[in-house]
């Protein structure tokens, strides 16, 4: 088992109904495939300093998740097929740290 | 020519002020590489007010020439970068 992080940035246009459901369904699909999540961020609306497909905004979701390849393969797959997400990056790790939040001071 | 000839003057002075040849030049004194040292900011891709410091106006990566950064740490930095120009924060 290793550590893991991945965010997702989704469109900017979705209602906060669907924001929830998504933000819910992911978690989900980790703890269903051999995952468990740790914690999750939500950064909010931020600014994309270039154009993702004509958007110039976009909701950044975060999790930090310890799991296998399956886990992975398994969110790789469902983020590429849908159509509110717009980007998607995994990053592993050896150690995570849930203290430190770099996004929710700058807020402040 | 006639420049080369005022650096090596330049020096031969420097030098003799040396008591040993072995001594640190006290005109060219290097920095410490500011990423390694002692309670240093994590460089990850989150943490943008780092990675900011380290990228040009034009958003190229900064040599570690001027920066001063060790290798070990250039090649960290230069990834994570790269990781958070992928996420469009930079």
């Amino acid at each position: 088992m290793a550590f893991y992080e991945n965010t997702l940035i989704l469109r900017q246009d979705l209602e906060e109904k669907k924001l929830k459901d998504l933000k819910e369904k992911y978690n989900e699909l980790i703890n269903s495939s051999s995952g468990k999540v740790m914690k999750i961020e939500e950064w909010g609306l931020l600014n994309l300093t270039k154009k993702i497909k004509k958007f110039n905004k976009g909701f950044f979701l975060h999790y930090k998740f310890e799991g296998n390849k399956l886990t992975v393969n398994e969110i790789d797959k469902k983020a590429n097929l849908d159509t509110s997400i717009i980007r998607s990056l995994i990053v592993k790790y050896k150690k995570l740290d849930t203290e430190n939040e770099f996004f929710n001071k700058t807020k402040k | 020519m006639k420049r080369k000839n005022n650096k090596f003057k330049k020096r031969n002075t420097n030098s003799l002020n040396k008591l040993s040849l072995f001594q640190k030049n006290d005109g060219r004194l290097s920095r410490k590489c500011p990423l390694s040292v002692k309670n240093a900011p994590i460089v990850d891709y989150k943490n943008i007010s780092i990675l900011k410091k380290y990228i040009s106006d034009n958003g190229k990566i900064v040599s570690s020439k001027i920066t001063n950064v060790s290798l070990n740490k250039q090649r960290k930095l230069t990834r994570e970068i790269k990781k958070a120009k992928y996420l469009r924060l930079l």
